[in-house]
């Protein structure tokens, strides 16, 4: 008794003094919850894997646009980034995937790159799933191509967007060239704009490069539902509101008939009223399948 | 070319010295953003995910430690 046989003639490791020591006597209080969590932990130890919580289904996806958006340039750590080759191919995984049927875009980011910022609003424009966006706080410079880029657009009353002239970074070669360079890179975003919204390439430009509006440069803040009246954004509103949109646009792209039912209740407990799938007599609506069913079982 | 509201000193500043390191990882297929805080472990900084239920898992909360097992090459 007290003897410890050790593996191998190994030393067994002693067991500091503030380290709690388990006493084996001891009941344990759930021993399928106890090795539940053993096992969790043994999995995260050697594969950095732990197991799944149980999915809970979501037909919506988000994206989070925030902070500066980072594309070719990688910015330093002290901003806060949204980064293409995270975005683009989550873009491609939610048009692919089938149990996703719409895209909620919040926006709440100061601008970025210009490649990057078009081509996620390319990506979003060119989705065959409906797509609202929602600015929040502020969809500054780029941000303004991604937030008119969806089916439908929100900005909170509060939020902001700045639209200003582009500005040229890095080194800058003298030249008249450079000024035409310039002007081609803006006439994309207008272009783009202006395409996706309701304002006109000229009031967009007329915008940009407004005096007296902004201290250090030219161009025009819009306070939430002056974004709406000049058509850059369809409505004034919040999440609430983007999300009821955002559910009416599936319901007129995906009809009824083609979502999912997880009731697996059978025919007759429908058809007599057993079925607790369906939380009141309004909301039932059998499937064509079981009115086909019944109206078989009358011949 | 940058399209922002932002000064251009404020992102092309390089003085990072005090930023900790910080790695991307993919756990059970949800990419995260790490502080590495050891050879195999660190603390969740941010979900890089569009599934609104992956912000939800307690599992993945922002400064939750995770330990995970490194590999070469």
């Amino acid at each position: 008794m007290g003897k410890i046989i050790t593996n191998q003639g190994m030393p067994q490791p002693k067991i500091p003094d503030g380290m709690p020591k388990i006493n084996p006597n001891l009941p344990q209080k759930s021993p399928n919850k106890a090795g539940k969590v053993k096992n969790q932990m043994q999995a995260l130890k050697q594969f950095g894997q732990n197991n799944m919580p149980p999915k809970v289904k979501s037909d919506i996806h988000t994206l989070t646009i925030v902070g500066q958006i980072e594309g070719h340039a990688v910015l330093s750590p002290k901003n806060k980034t949204t980064k293409y080759e995270h975005l683009i191919p989550q873009l491609v995984a939610i048009e692919q995937a089938k149990e996703i049927k719409g895209l909620l875009v919040i926006l709440n980011t100061v601008g970025g790159d210009i490649e990057a910022g078009l081509a996620i609003s390319e990506m979003l424009s060119s989705m065959s799933k409906p797509v609202v966006s929602l600015v929040l706080g502020g969809g500054h410079s780029i941000g303004v191509p991604i937030a008119a880029a969806a089916d439908y657009s929100f900005i909170a009353e509060t939020a902001t967007m700045i639209v200003h002239p582009i500005r040229l970074t890095g080194m800058v070669i003298g030249v008249p060239q450079t000024y035409d360079y310039l002007d081609k890179m803006q006439e994309r975003i207008i272009r783009f704009v202006a395409s996706h919204s309701t304002i006109g390439q000229e009031r967009f430009k007329e915008l940009m490069f407004e005096t007296g509006e902004l201290v250090r440069d030219v161009g025009t803040v819009l306070v939430g539902d002056q974004a709406v009246k000049e058509g850059i954004i369809n409505e004034v509103g919040g999440l609430g509101h983007a999300m009821q949109k955002l559910r009416t646009l599936i319901n007129e792209q995906f009809p009824q008939e083609e979502q999912e039912d997880d009731c697996e209740c059978s025919s007759e407990e429908i058809a007599e009223g057993n079925c607790g799938c369906y939380s009141s007599q309004a909301e039932f609506q059998p499937r064509q399948s079981v009115i086909e069913a019944l109206e078989g079982d009358d011949d | 070319m940058h399209y922002s509201i932002f000064v251009d000193g404020l992102w092309l500043d390089e003085d990072t010295e005090e930023m900790a390191e910080t790695m991307e990882l993919d756990y059970n297929g949800v990419t995260m953003e790490i502080k590495v805080t050891d050879i195999n472990a660190g603390e969740i900084v941010r979900v890089i995910s569009s599934n609104p239920n992956d912000y939800l898992n307690t599992q993945y909360q922002p400064g939750t430690k995770i330990e995970f097992h490194p590999t070469f090459g």
